[in-house]
């Protein structure tokens, strides 16, 4: 048995070098393709550097584009090259001049001695498979490619658009299924001279110089009409993030790549002089394959994208900004609840919350002249200070300040209609937020004024438009139900239920237990107030208590006694 | 963006860069070693003004992380900071008498140089009391960054200023040259940051920190900008604009992710305020050569009274650069 292989390569010269020294080392033979795009000078260093390695052959330069059907051509050309130099060569394992072997070559030799018949292609129809990450799938054999996608991009995108309109469809050739998967592969010389000795070669040739990244579905598509035992995965890990471009391995990586469950890994930063040094040490002890892992790999990736893509949640720091329809992940890290309308309602209310619910409850954060309960000067944690000025010059990132010292805890807060009048809108537009307002809650805020019933009755006109404008910006929480309105004389004559109702969320049920309802302010005042103010032309929704039943059983609560929930 | 703001914005870079360009007139060659720079290295640009007692630790710190070259251009420093750093074999110093505040805070001193030097290399632009933090900076060296930055197309990278302080006076903080100023003012706000956009470059706009509580609790809108970029993949056209905090062409100032996920970035760890800080200040303040008017050094001279201090029960202490990620303050995107 001989293993070879073929290294497609175009940059850090001196790294290929490295490798080819320690698989000839291994008794391997190698075919090297340099892109003709690498300058000469660099090429004829190698060539130098190798000239004492009779292992070693390079083949025919072509200039490689991505994407093209320049790869496979040098990919063909090399391993001609490598079977017309090497003819003894048995298997043939197609790497990058940025892979390195993530287990020793002798284990990778007693592997194929085991499998000697079988080709390692990841090999996968594209009717009925998902393995395209965005990008075109079926199309890329169903359409013609004439302009480059890196230097003509605007054409390339306009040219798949027109021939999509024109229901434009290429024809495959009789015999080929298309199959697609990762470039890299380890095949049999069987199967790989029956590819390039094909006579229909030159017809398959051109079918898939009009595909699209033909280095994914040549070898793939034609291994599949030759090999006798086809195993479709790929012996070289190989990973690409969400826009396309494969993960690198750094120094700090040897154990996540030992996890591997594959042979060579890809790709390998350059300066990575460790992973050099550890995985091309010709002493090094096998890797078990017991001990591999590859899930934890594949997640430490996923994880990488996902975190590139909706990562920070709740957080602005400099490489993360969302806007317009992204505002909705912006604020907060976590559900939390306002509370609008309830400060004049009930006495204590944050505190109440503290001690009946699991939730963490602040103050008024927003109240015209301080933030809750501090001193301006004091600093909430992570040093926010409590100075409303600065917190009403940047209400968004206040809040998001704010509510992210404590993100793990679903916090509360109190809003009164009079606070600063950004933080609807910012509210409205975050998934996170749960609001519960009390409406007409203004009327309490009126109920103590001592000031002619002129200038009550401007205020409560205008805290009615306050109002309105309150509930159009909160339409778009709204329509997610996040908000809930609750009516004031059910607030204040079905406490009890009403209350229930607006913290559920906040409590767990196995939790529910014996509640203590907060105490009501003074609101003796409040039936006149919404006559007289009626009678001025104000429209108010309120219904005026049946009869005066002070404690009575009907309300079995009280306000203030113990009662069981549920 | 409508094509006559777009046209502006190119005609705004073009005399910016010939404005930088006249500007190098004012600088003198003190040594210059830029012969020995070789193609593909990693630069740093910086201007200061006797800062010798920081200089040693900076130079070590960026050598480290893997900076081939330096380029400062001193203000006629008096304090030995400029023979200091020429005697360094990889750096290469101007130095000029002129105003910093004509040369807009220096910035166009800098462009000049980077047009004739920089072009297609990586250029770190930071002053020599900001230390560059990145992901895995720990274990990947600066080039590890700009190489995959280079394979994933992006050429500009974002940070945060971070303003670091000590426990107790910032005047008691003594500095000893050579020494980590970050181990001597370890603390920072890890909550206290203020972001909008800024739409006629682009770039983030981002305020806070202990200076914004400080010393512009009453004028927020005046507290300084924190926002950075300070390391670009340096292109014949490119200026920066104040500072580093945007620069263009526009594109470069988008080192954020508007889409609800985040990009790889950083922080600068300020290491402003220590013992040097209030004579420093008062100094700057004499001189009137900083940016608004030196409102930021009037600011804190009227307030110091040599009796700052900056920390508050609620201050963190610095870690590492995982400490930041988690605090949410930088990330390393898809940088895994």
């Amino acid at each position: 048995m001989k293993l070879g292989f073929v290294i497609l390569a175009h940059e850090n010269l001196h790294r290929v070098e490295q490798l080819v020294r320690h698989l000839a080392d291994q008794q391997c033979v190698v075919s090297i393709h340099i892109d003709k795009n690498t300058k000469n000078g660099d090429f004829q260093g190698l060539v130098n550097g190798l000239s004492d390695v009779p292992e070693v052959v390079f083949s025919r330069r072509t200039a490689c584009e991505w994407g093209r059907f320049s790869i496979v051509k040098a990919t063909l050309d090399a391993s001609e090259k490598l079977f017309d130099t090497f003819p003894d060569t048995s298997h043939v394992c197609l790497i990058s001049g940025s892979c390195l072997p993530v287990r020793p070559i002798r284990q990778f030799h007693k592997f194929l001695l085991r499998n000697k018949q079988t080709d390692f292609i990841e090999s996968v129809s594209v009717q009925n498979n998902y393995w395209v990450k965005g990008g075109l799938n079926e199309e890329r054999f169903s359409l013609y490619f004439p302009f480059s996608w890196r230097k003509h991009r605007w054409l390339f995108d306009r040219s798949v658009a027109l021939q999509r309109k024109l229901k434009i469809k290429r024809k495959t050739p009789d015999r080929l299924v298309p199959h697609i998967g990762s470039q890299w592969w380890c095949l049999t010389k069987r199967t790989l001279k029956k590819i390039l000795n094909d006579p229909h070669r030159p017809h398959y040739d051109n079918y898939f110089k009009s595909s699209w990244i033909p280095d994914e579905s040549y070898f793939q598509t034609l291994a599949r009409l030759h090999s006798k035992k086809l195993e479709s995965r790929s012996l070289t890990f190989s990973k690409f993030d969400f826009l396309g471009k494969p993960y690198t391995f750094y120094n700090d990586q040897l154990d996540l790549m030992m996890s591997s469950d594959c042979f060579m890994a890809r790709k390998i930063w350059s300066g990575a002089d460790d992973l050099y040094a550890i995985l091309l040490d010709s002493k090094r002890a096998n890797q078990p394959m017991t001990k591999a892992n590859p899930k934890r790999l594949i997640d430490t990736f996923d994880a990488a994208d996902q975190t590139r893509c909706e990562g920070g949640e709740g957080r602005f720091h400099p490489g993360r900004f969302p806007l317009g329809q992204a505002q909705g992940s912006g604020v907060s890290a976590g559900e939390y609840t306002v509370f609008a309308g309830f400060k004049d309602l009930y006495e204590h209310f944050p505190e109440w919350l503290g001690q009946n619910t699991d939730a963490l409850p602040h103050g008024r954060i927003f109240a015209p002249r301080h933030v809750a309960n501090k001193k301006s000067g004091q600093h909430f944690e992570g040093n926010l200070p409590a100075v409303a000025g600065i917190r009403n010059r940047n209400v968004r990132s206040y809040l998001s300040n704010f509510l992210w010292a404590n993100r793990e805890q679903h916090q509360c807060f109190i809003y009164e209609l009079n606070d600063t009048k950004e933080v609807p809108g910012i509210l409205s537009h975050d998934r996170n937020a749960k609001i519960i307002m009390v409406r007409h809650s203004w009327l309490l805020l009126l109920l103590n004024r001592k000031s002619s019933f002129r200038e009550i009755l401007i205020a409560a006109q205008n805290f009615q438009k306050i109002e309105q404008n309150f509930l159009e910006e909160m339409a778009e929480a709204n329509k997610s139900s996040r908000l809930m309105i609750m009516e004031l004389d059910d607030a204040v004559q079905k406490t009890s239920e009403m209350l229930l109702q607006a913290t559920e969320h906040l409590v767990p049920p196995n939790r529910r237990r014996l509640q203590v309802m907060p105490k009501m302010h003074n609101l003796d005042k409040l039936d006149s107030l919404v006559r007289k103010l009626r009678n001025k032309g104000l429209k108010i929704r309120y219904e005026h208590k049946q009869k005066e039943k002070p404690n009575a059983a009907s309300e079995p609560a009280g306000y203030s006694k113990p009662y069981v929930v549920k | 963006m409508g094509l006559w703001s777009k046209y502006k914005l190119r005609v705004e870079r073009k005399r910016r860069r010939i404005r930088s360009l006249r500007k190098l007139r004012e600088l003198h060659n003190v040594v210059d070693h830029s012969g020995d720079i070789k193609p593909a290295d990693i630069l740093l640009f910086s201007t200061l003004r006797n800062e010798k007692p920081r200089l040693k630790y900076f130079l070590e710190y960026y050598r480290k992380l893997g900076v081939n070259h330096f380029f400062f251009v001193d203000n006629d420093s008096d304090d030995g900071s400029r023979e200091y750093l020429a005697s360094q074999p990889d750096a290469s110093v101007w130095t000029t008498k002129e105003s910093y505040k004509r040369s807009k805070f220096g910035v166009d001193w800098l462009n000049g140089l980077k047009s004739k030097y920089a072009v297609g290399h990586w250029v770190l632009v930071v002053d020599v009391d900001e230390i560059f933090v990145y992901p895995h900076c720990d274990s990947r060296p600066l080039r590890a960054l700009t190489d995959w930055l280079d394979s994933s197309s992006i050429k500009s990278f974002g940070t945060m200023l971070v303003d670091m302080y000590p426990k107790g006076l910032v005047h008691e903080a003594q500095y000893q040259e050579g020494a980590d100023p970050v181990e001597i003012a370890p603390y920072f706000d890890s909550s206290n940051y203020f972001f909008e956009k800024n739409d006629k470059y682009g770039n983030l706009w981002i305020q806070g920190g202990p200076r914004m509580r400080s010393f512009f609790r009453d004028k927020p809108q005046f507290a300084p900008a924190l926002n950075k970029i300070p390391l670009v993949k340096w292109s014949r056209g490119n200026v920066f604009v104040s500072s580093t905090h945007n620069l263009l062409p526009r594109g470069l100032n988008k080192v954020y992710d508007e889409w609800g996920g985040q990009k790889a970035c950083g922080c600068l760890l300020h290491t402003k305020f220590l013992d040097m800080f209030s004579a420093k200040a008062k100094e700057e303040t004499e001189r009137k050569q900083h940016y608004a008017a030196s409102r930021e050094y009037k600011t804190y001279v009227k307030n110091l009274q040599s009796e700052l201090r900056l920390w508050t029960p609620q201050s963190t202490r610095y870690e590492d650069w995982k400490q930041l990620e988690q605090l949410g303050l930088m990330s390393r995107g898809n940088w895994a």
